[in-house]
């Protein structure tokens, strides 16, 4: 028995967190969420599985586009013509509102309902296989989903798909169908196919509590590999293996700019960062620039001004893409206040930048959902006083340790 | 600490150089250019370091090639410090001397000047003029902030990068700007998604066109379907059309055949022609056999009357045997046509008599007696009009004569009186009255008369009226009249009774007219139509007789032709032509009895003739047997001769004919048939074309036009599904809120920057001001001459107290003082500073701008504090001082 579990497909995704990029860069931006999962198609064919599992938020929004939905239509298509049967639910992105305005799927293709279901079926090598699930019927589902799954019976092999999160105090995805792995133990279930959580992990060994992640990571929060989950039989054991399909990852890189007094020092030690990445994946690079606390402060203003990432962005760029998209400084050590007021610059740090400040502090701006998102962002505050330092040794209002040539 | 001499290598414009400073109070005195600034810049330099060549124009290097550099001498915790500092990297090399002759570097300098670095000496310890200049230029709202923090090393200028911070943020944002990046990117993200918006309504058109593109499939399909059936259904109706002539042909054939007489049994011609062919062979035999005939009779040349007796003695004595028949039904034939014509005769009597020209139906005895009742009842009712009238006349004549006798009478009775009489009446009325009047005028007695006129006018009048009394003339005149009355009563009823009579006698008529037309008498006199019903019943039976009778003859006729026919053998002997059955007849019997006679002479005269004879006798009976049996069979067949028979023949054979031509032309149109059955000629076929060909025509135009729309629909579906426009907006979207993201971030960055700096002074100086207190009170108060007297200072503002305990704000006092305030915080924060590291406060003339007495007052107050900081104070002129040392830099 084999088959796949894949999540979180987010089909015509904007990246957030880009600013700008090439034509072709973008070309491949638009088409990476697409490319992922005909990937996961490709490897569902390939492994000849016994069938797919999608466990939501196939569709970024819950209105879906029509190339999202043609596409989703022409892939699952090929799966009927290979006589692959989908298990699909919809989650908190696409959950399922008005069908009318949504493209037929093809027969091979089971939807949860939204109060739940199972299906069977007899796998290639006459396994009976009951596969338990639900659909989101609006935004939120604060319910604890879990009750409505049967508990194992007569299946060879039961396996739960769950769109939701585990339950955890002050969890902001407290309303997406909260579970916990206590739960889902009691159902004694072989293997739970779980979605919502982009990054892919696994609660549990075994049984396996797996989430897939998304096969495309879409903003600077979804870095590294993404892909799907290869489930396969070992003995009366299921064995998920990660596969990643991802065309396009997003890559954090620590360049140290120790004892650069020019910038040209700081642009080969990038260069030659960037040319270490050996992957076949295009990759969208945040630079993080560390020991800044070593370069003048005019050197301090150009990055920050926007002019070495400038410079970056520039360059032509050729296939597979070492695109950066964001430059930061790092300091390593304290920053050297004057000794008579350093306990007071400290102690009022922690006063000004704490997520509570911040927030007072944003008041001002009207705050539409995505900023409000970003500005909720746990490393917020530590960055905004990173850029703070980065501002006051721009004024040279505090020195680094920076050495006269 | 304190510096006790300073000894300058070069620097600026001083080289080797040696000053030796108070320890307490040391005023550097000089007109511009003396070189104040740069001695202040030289002990500076040498504490903390030279500027580098990043800053050129704080360089003192000297320009006549003196070796950069120089000394300070340091007390510092009772221990002398001798601290040179030369050229060389990074602000210049340090060497630190003990007392007891060890050299140092300059972390030793670090040391001993910890934590005072370079920034916070000259925040600290040195007051210059811009400095002042700029914080007594504040408004006193900032002047107060400035106040408050001034317990904070650097706090002016920490405060100033603050506000540039916040007005660069300012710059990103305003609550209610507009012009502003981050405002503006609002804007910008709002209008794409408004664009998004509008783009995702896409799905439900894309939706609704490809519902409409399966509509246009099923109509063009409907369509492609109804076009091939109406191009069908033309095909056909060509062939029909095509056929048609075949078709004509086929009806008129049909027609032929219909009209064609009943076929006759084909085993008739055979029996017939068998019969024919046997005859032909006797009919040799017999030839045969008048040859021998002729010779028996030794070549005798025979009559040829007898010859064809001979030939055909046996068809002569077949005709002639029925004689008998023959002449009973002449006879029979004659005595009908008298009967017939007597029956005429008697018809056309009837006729005459009953004045009619065909026969006429009799009345039926339940007519006949309603019309004789009928005729009574008129008769009856005509004597009673006639009575009737006759009466009325009488009546009218009585009127008449009573009417006369009356008007007589009334003429007698009105004759009026004569015209003396009338008068003389008249006459004696005026008499009397004239009587009367002279009585009234005449006196009392006189008037008695007028009694008497009275009297007489009464009189006269009275006899007046009895000339009016019934008279005998009268009574004859009423007599009259009534009379009349009654006569004229008895008229109406006559009247009355005539109507009556009149009536009944039309409705008789008219009964009687409605039967006359019943039988079409309306021309017959009613005695007619009464007394001769027996005629009319005899003349219709005259007529059916005489019908009869015809027919009879006409049978008999039939007969008797068919006989004479019989002798068409003999037409050349026997003359036909003309000849009634009678005459043919005895014509026949006169040649046949000659004829005979003559074959009876011969045959005695030879044997052998005589058997030949016998011979050909017996086939002439076969012959005529044969004849026989031929017309027999076409009398069996309703034929009258072998000509109507082959006509017979020949009809059959081109019914036959018709026949297979029908046959074939049917089972070629067999299977149109049907169809062609339904068009009544060529023109409904053709109308019937002609309109399926507009049918075609028209629903393949439609075709087309639906084909178009729905390739047309077809592309803009894939349009729509090839169309990134929303993608690429979303991105956009997501770009710009990136872009929103990274400018919210720098804004939050500037904001909170300026807070963090803002948060610091104001602990560090909440935190140092209750110690600075003191020292600030007492500095107050010495340089405001013990005007103010206490400073009363709470988280957010500074209060002042007067002598006379008047409190005041900080925006409530002069500039002036204000400034005094300042200063005296500035120093009591060096003071309190000078706990930790006590450094020679460095005055550099930085109260040019005050009035001389409170330059003396700051003056007061600096040697005050010199007792306990060495106070370097550098001015423009020389100063009164108590204490300390003056220098003139000129010298």
């Amino acid at each position: 028995m084999k088959f796949i579990h894949a999540a979180d497909l987010h089909l015509d995704t904007p990246f957030l967190g880009l600013k700008t990029a090439p034509a072709d860069l973008w070309e491949q931006i638009y088409q990476s969420t697409f490319t992922a999962f005909a990937k996961i198609i490709d490897a569902a064919l390939q492994e000849k599985v016994d069938f797919v599992c999608l466990v939501g938020d196939l569709y970024d929004r819950a209105e879906r586009s029509i190339q999202a939905q043609l596409f989703l239509q022409k892939q699952l298509q090929r799966l009927a013509d290979a006589n692959i049967p989908v298990y699909l639910s919809y989650g908190n992105h696409d959950y399922v509102q008005d069908t009318t305005a949504e493209l037929p799927l093809p027969t091979n293709v089971h939807v949860f309902p939204s109060a739940g279901a199972t299906f069977t079926l007899i796998t290639h090598d006459q396994q009976k296989v009951a596969l338990s699930g639900f659909s989101y019927a609006q935004r939120w589902v604060e319910k604890d989903m879990t009750p409505i799954y049967p508990v194992k019976a007569a299946a060879d092999f039961h396996i739960g798909l769950l769109h939701g999160s585990q339950s955890g105090v002050n969890s902001p995805h407290a309303v997406y169908a909260p579970f916990s792995l206590t739960e889902l133990n009691q159902k004694h279930y072989d293997y739970w196919a779980l979605g919502h959580i982009h990054q892919h992990q696994l609660l549990q060994k075994q049984p396996p509590i797996v989430y897939a992640g998304n096969p495309q990571g879409r903003n600077p929060n979804e870095a590294g590999e993404r892909g799907y989950y290869l489930v396969r039989q070992n003995g009366h054991q299921l064995q998920p293996e990660f596969r990643s399909v991802a065309p396009l990852q997003w890559q954090t890189c620590f360049v140290s700019v120790a004892g650069a007094s020019r910038l040209t020092t700081i642009i080969n030690a990038i260069t030659k960062a960037l040319a270490a990445f050996k992957q076949p994946q295009s990759l969208l690079l945040k630079v993080v620039l560390t020991h800044s606390q070593q370069l003048s402060p005019a050197l301090v203003q150009r990055i920050e001004n926007g002019e070495l990432l400038d410079y970056f962005q520039k360059q032509p760029q050729h296939q597979p893409f070492r695109w950066l998209y964001a430059l930061a400084l790092a300091h390593d050590d304290g920053v050297a206040f004057s000794q008579l007021d350093q306990a007071y610059w400290q102690k009022s740090a922690v006063e000004v930048f704490n997520a509570k400040n911040v927030q007072t502090a944003a008041q001002p701006l009207a705050q539409a959902n995505f900023l409000a998102e970003a500005l909720k962002q746990e490393s917020l505050p530590a960055d905004l006083q990173a850029q703070a330092i980065n501002l006051l040794r721009e004024n040279k209002a505090i020195t680094g340790d920076e050495h006269a040539d | 600490m304190q510096i006790e001499q300073v000894n300058i290598f070069g620097f600026g414009k001083w080289t080797d150089q040696q000053f030796a400073l108070d320890s307490h109070f040391q005023v550097f005195y000089g007109q511009n250019e003396a070189g104040k600034s740069t001695l202040s810049a030289f002990i500076d330099g040498v504490l903390f370091g030279f500027a580098t060549k990043k800053q050129p124009y704080a360089q003192y290097i000297p320009k006549t090639g003196h070796s950069y550099g120089g000394e300070l001498t340091l007390v510092q915790g009772q221990q002398r410090y001798l601290i040179r500092r030369v050229a060389g990297t990074a602000g210049g090399t340090v060497t630190v001397t003990t007392a007891n002759g060890t050299q140092h570097g300059e972390k030793l300098l670090q040391n001993l000047l910890a934590p005072i670095d370079k920034t916070l000496f000259r925040q600290i310890f040195r007051f210059d003029q811009q400095d002042l200049t700029s914080i007594f230029q504040l408004r006193k709202a900032a002047l107060e902030r400035h106040l408050l923090t001034v317990g904070a090393a650097g706090s002016h200028d920490w405060l100033t990068l603050a506000q540039k911070y916040r007005r660069e943020a300012a710059r990103l944002y305003k609550p209610r700007g507009r012009v502003w990046p981050l405002n503006q990117a609002f804007t910008k993200l709002k209008d794409l998604n408004a664009k998004l918006a509008a783009a995702q309504a896409t799905l439900p058109a894309y939706l609704a066109k490809q519902e409409k593109v399966t509509r246009q499939k099923a109509m063009v399909a409907t369509l492609t379907t109804k076009v091939t059936s109406v191009r069908q259904q033309l095909t056909e109706l060509e062939r029909l059309q095509a056929a048609w002539p075949n078709y004509q042909t086929l009806q008129a054939l049909e027609q032929k055949l219909a009209q064609q007489p009943q076929a006759l049994a084909t085993e008739l011609y055979q029996d017939y022609q068998q019969l024919q062919q046997q005859r032909q062979s006797k009919a040799t035999e017999l030839q045969q056999l008048s040859t021998k005939l002729n010779a028996a009779t030794g070549g005798q040349e025979l009559a040829p009357a007898l010859v064809f007796y001979q030939q055909h003695q046996a068809e002569f004595e077949h005709q002639l045997a029925s004689t008998a028949q023959v002449q009973a039904m002449i006879q029979e034939k004659q005595q009908l046509q008298e009967q017939q014509q007597a029956l005429i005769k008697e018809s056309q009597q009837l006729q005459q008599t009953l004045g009619v020209t065909a026969p006429v139906p009799p009345l039926s005895d339940l007519d006949l007696k309603q019309a004789q009742a009928n005729y009574k009842h008129r008769q009856t009712l005509q004597q009673q009009q006639v009575q009737l009238q006759a009466t009325q006349q009488q009546q009218q004549r009585q009127i008449e004569q009573l009417t006369q006798e009356v008007t007589t009478l009334e003429q007698q009775l009105q004759q009026p009186p004569s015209r003396t009489q009338r008068h003389q009446q008249q006459s004696h009325y005026l008499v009397w009255g004239l009587v009367i009047i002279i009585g009234l005028l005449l006196p009392s007695w006189g008037k008695l008369l007028t009694l008497v006129g009275a009297g007489g006018l009464i009189w006269q009048f009275f006899n007046n009226q009895s000339v009016g009394q019934t008279s005998p003339l009268q009574q004859q005149w009423q007599q009259a009249l009534a009379q009349l009355d009654q006569q004229q009563e008895k008229a109406v009823q006559l009247k009355q009774q005539l109507t009556a009579v009149q009536g009944s006698l039309a409705a008789q008529n008219a009964a009687w007219e409605t039967l006359k037309a019943r039988y079409d008498y309306q021309t017959l006199p009613t005695d007619v139509i009464l007394n001769h019903q027996h005629d009319f019943k005899r003349l219709l039976a005259c007529q059916q007789q005489i019908k009869q009778l015809k027919q009879r003859q006409t049978t008999l006729q039939v007969q008797l032709d068919q006989w004479v026919a019989g002798f068409k053998f003999a037409q050349s002997w026997v003359p036909l032509a003309a000849a009634t059955p009678a005459q043919v007849l005895q014509r026949a019997k006169d040649f046949a009895t000659a004829q005979a006679a003559k074959l009876k002479a011969l045959r005695d005269q030879n044997q052998n003739y005589a058997y030949y004879q016998q011979q050909a006798t017996r086939v002439q009976q076969q012959l005529a047997q044969l004849d026989q049996k031929q017309h027999q069979l076409l009398a069996d067949h309703q034929l009258v001769s072998e000509h109507e028979l082959q006509k017979h023949q020949q009809a059959d054979q081109k019914r036959r004919q018709l026949q297979e031509r029908w046959q074939v032309l049917h089972n070629q149109l067999q299977p149109d048939l049907p169809a062609l059955k339904q068009y009544a000629d060529s023109m409904a076929l053709q109308t019937k074309v002609t309109t399926c060909k507009q049918t075609l025509k028209q629903q393949q135009r439609q075709l087309t036009v639906a084909q178009q729309q729905l390739t047309k629909l077809q592309t803009q579906l894939a349009q729509l599904a090839s169309d990134g426009s929303y993608r690429v907006l979303r991105q956009q979207v997501a770009q710009q809120q990136t872009e929103i993201t990274q400018l919210a971030q720098k804004w939050l960055t500037y904001q909170l920057t300026a807070q963090w700096i803002e948060t610091t002074l104001t602990q560090a100086s909440q935190r140092r001001l209750p110690q600075m207190l003191a020292a600030a009170q007492q500095n107050f108060a010495i340089l405001t001459q013990q005007r103010y007297v206490k400073i009363i200072l709470t988280a957010k503002t500074i209060k002042v107290v007067r002598f006379d305990q008047q409190q005041f704000l900080v925006g409530e006092l002069s500039q002036g003082t204000a400034e005094q305030l300042y200063v005296a915080l500035r120093l009591a924060f060096a003071q309190t500073v000078s706990d930790v590291q006590r450094m020679p406060l460095v005055i550099d003339d930085s109260f040019v701008n005050f009035d001389s007495p409170r330059r003396q007052q700051v003056l007061n107050l600096l040697a005050k504090l010199s007792r306990t900081t060495q106070v370097i104070y550098f001015t423009a002129h020389p100063v009164k001082m108590s204490v300390g040392q003056q220098t003139n830099l000129a010298d």
